[in-house]
């Protein structure tokens, strides 16, 4: 019987894993989200600007990391739509525009914003580290035109921002790496705020930032979303998707001790060098 | 079900590609060229989108210092040119150097010395063990221990390797997590955009 444990096709894992993570959206349970510190902080600090504040959307992630990231970019322009900031919406990454128009029609469906007067889509200026720094430097030399061509000093919202001592805060939504260029060429050089919004593989080696203080909080993956979601009072994919995450995880944490029992029943001792 | 047609390819190539899972089939490899090739295409489109509003553009609109990147960029394909390979060494050389003065001083003080500072900064007990953390794990990779220093330190190496494995199994859970997000968001979508049998 252990044996057979052992040498379990894989396949029935991916099945079993198939069924758990589908039946809680045939009949959603609404398990309960605690909010943690770095998803609060991050709230909290947009809950304190003053509306008009500028905040800056950094919308870089790849289209493999939407589903994480793709919900928390809703939840936090819905919240900033409500608060009636100026919410500058920009990336190093080539869907930037994409994303930044599907979360904007998102938040327009609760609340209204005008384009360049409370939002402008700045779209995608390839150089990465070179253009946060040249961003942090001077906007509209690096941002000349908006997302549809429009000549940035012709967009009202545009006028009083020059450069990053005009933005109360960044918020990084990136699956790749410009997190890292914010907090070095914005966070360090200007004391601009920073947070993250990430696909949780990320969200492990940005927590020294977060400790340090360097970054002022964290949005991790599908359950970031769901706990922002909560606190706006805004329920979207975040919520809906994490009953079927917390069901996988129970599967994944089953095989993992099944596998483990199978394994140790088995008689199999590890070796000297395996124990070393 | 949905009636829109780029809803039917999408759905169409997720299920080529998780079949997979299953085994390596024919209906797999043909998506996987299809996936290769319009992420090439896209590349490239994009590629010659970002010539022409960061060089051309501008060059055209009174900016000469935009011959420069483009030079340099012309430069490159000197490599195929028998002879003149060489002259591919000064954009790679520009290239290095924009990089290295880049990162160099983002990395020195953002991840090094404020580390450090926030590090030594606030005595709480997570702070303490934070600083004891960073000691031991960097005794793990002292390699050049005597016998005798090496007894002293073997406990603080062992505790530091523990730590290390804690970090790997966060890193791991997290990935897991990730890796399950992605599948959820081609699930629901399949039930949900596709076919339409969840709300």
């Amino acid at each position: 019987m252990l044996k057979k444990l052992q040498d379990l096709d894989s396949r029935i894992i991916y099945l079993v894993l198939l069924v758990a993570i589908s039946l809680p959206m045939f009949n959603p349970l609404g398990l309960p989200v605690s909010v943690i510190e770095q998803t609060r902080r991050v709230y909290d600090f947009i809950e304190e600007l003053e509306p008009g504040s500028v905040v800056v959307m950094s919308m870089d992630y790849s289209p493999g990391a939407a589903p994480e990231i793709h919900p928390q970019a809703i939840a936090i322009t819905k919240h900033l739509f409500s608060k009636n900031m100026r919410v500058m919406f920009m990336g190093i990454s080539q869907y930037a525009s994409q994303f930044a128009r599907d979360a904007i029609k998102e938040a327009l469906t609760l609340h209204e914003a005008e384009y360049g007067v409370d939002y402008v889509d700045l779209g995608f200026k390839p150089g990465e580290e070179a253009t946060v720094t040249a961003m942090g430097r001077n906007v509209h030399n690096t941002f000349p035109e908006d997302t549809y061509g429009t000549p940035v000093s012709q967009i009202p919202m545009m006028a009083d921002i020059q450069d990053a001592n005009d933005f109360a805060m960044v918020i990084a939504f990136d699956s790749g790496g410009s997190r890292h260029y914010y907090v070095g060429q914005i966070n360090s050089l200007y004391g601009t705020p920073i947070a993250c919004a990430l696909n949780s593989v990320n969200v492990t080696n940005t927590m020294p930032y977060y400790a340090s203080g360097q970054v002022l909080g964290i949005l991790n993956g599908v359950r970031g979303a769901a706990e922002y979601e909560q606190m706006i009072g805004s329920l979207g994919t975040g919520t809906t998707n994490l009953d079927s995450i917390s069901f996988g995880h129970l599967v994944i944490i089953f095989f993992i001790i099944i596998g483990n029992i199978s394994y140790f029943a088995s008689g199999r001792k590890p070796s000297k060098r395996e124990v070393r | 079900m949905s009636t829109s047609l780029t809803t039917w390819v999408a759905a169409i190539g997720t299920l080529a590609l998780l079949s997979f899972a299953w085994r390596e089939n024919k209906f797999y490899s043909l998506f996987e060229h299809i996936y290769v090739a319009s992420g090439a295409a896209h590349a490239l489109v994009q590629g010659v989108k970002n010539i022409r509003a960061n060089a051309i553009t501008p060059l055209i609109g009174g900016q000469l210092i935009a011959i420069v990147p483009i030079i340099l960029g012309l430069l490159f394909y000197t490599r195929f040119i028998p002879g003149k390979a060489k002259w591919s060494r000064y954009p790679i050389a520009a290239t290095v150097g924009v990089g290295l003065g880049q990162n160099l001083p983002r990395l020195a003080g953002t991840n090094f010395m404020s580390q450090i500072r926030a590090s030594f900064s606030i005595w709480t007990f997570n702070t303490v063990l934070v600083l004891v953390s960073i000691i031991c794990v960097i005794l793990y990779f002292y390699f050049s221990a005597s016998e005798k220093a090496y007894k002293i330190i073997k406990y603080p190496t062992y505790f530091g390797r523990l730590i290390m494995m804690m970090a790997f199994g966060a890193l791991f859970g997290n990935t897991v997590m990730g890796r399950l997000s992605l599948m959820i968001g081609r699930v629901s979508f399949l039930l949900q955009d596709w076919l339409g049998i969840v709300g």
